[in-house]
């Protein structure tokens, strides 16, 4: 059974530390601002490649900027 | 990072991305704008009874051939240029349309055999298809906004 569970992420927060807007945001990463903003409200998880070059552009490690709180499976 | 280079590169980056969306605009302007003058074109000459012109066979071949390397042409630059969301929204549009290509097909093929229902009419079934396809990309799109 597959998962509807979305991650918790500091992308919103990260942005704003730069007052950066989302199409800002969305240039840097090479992506739509449709993308920051489906990522910003939890509508879609990145890859894992795009959630590299969030990490990389904010020089944070990933686990910092996304937090999957499911509770692991047994 | 010095502080005028941060500053500058945010504005870059979104006039790099509008630029991209306006170039975007226009050519779906003007790909509305070329299928327009074509329907109306074709709708002119066929003088009413729904059939195309006669037409040359070279002819025919040749725009037929030219329609298909565009759209051809139009989609691997889509693809080139698309991200992941909208790659997402493409395949679940795609799963959708192709699931009820897959169920509504045969069902009215099997209906047809009994004779519930007309001959499966291939063009419905194409166009039923395209349509829901593009309602699906188009709520995924919208939900978003």
């Amino acid at each position: 059974m597959s998962s509807r569970h979305r991650m918790q992420n500091r992308l919103k927060v990260l942005r704003a530390e730069r007052n950066w807007s989302q199409a800002e945001l969305a240039g840097h990463l090479e992506v739509s601002r449709q993308a920051v903003n489906a990522i910003e409200t939890g509508k879609h998880d990145p890859s894992l490649t795009l959630a590299f070059r969030i990490a990389r552009l904010f020089d944070r490690p990933i686990e910092e900027i996304f937090d999957d709180t499911t509770p692991p499976a047994r | 990072m010095n502080p005028v280079s941060s500053l500058t590169a945010p504005a870059s980056g979104e006039r790099k991305l509008r630029a991209q969306e306006r170039r975007r605009g226009t050519l779906f302007v003007l790909m509305v704008l070329l299928g327009f003058l074509l329907g109306l074109g074709l709708g002119l000459s066929s003088a009413g009874d729904g059939r195309l012109p006669a037409l040359p066979p070279a002819a025919v071949w040749i725009g037929v051939g030219l329609i298909a390397a565009a759209a051809g042409t139009l989609t691997l630059v889509w693809l080139r240029r698309a991200d992941e969301v909208e790659i997402s929204d493409q395949l679940w549009s795609s799963f959708v349309g192709l699931q009820v290509f897959a169920i509504v097909a045969p069902c009215w093929e099997l209906l047809a055999a009994t004779g519930a229902v007309p001959p499966v009419n291939g063009r419905a079934v194409y166009l039923g298809t395209v349509a829901v396809t593009a309602l699906v990309h188009l709520w995924r799109r919208l939900r978003r906004a």
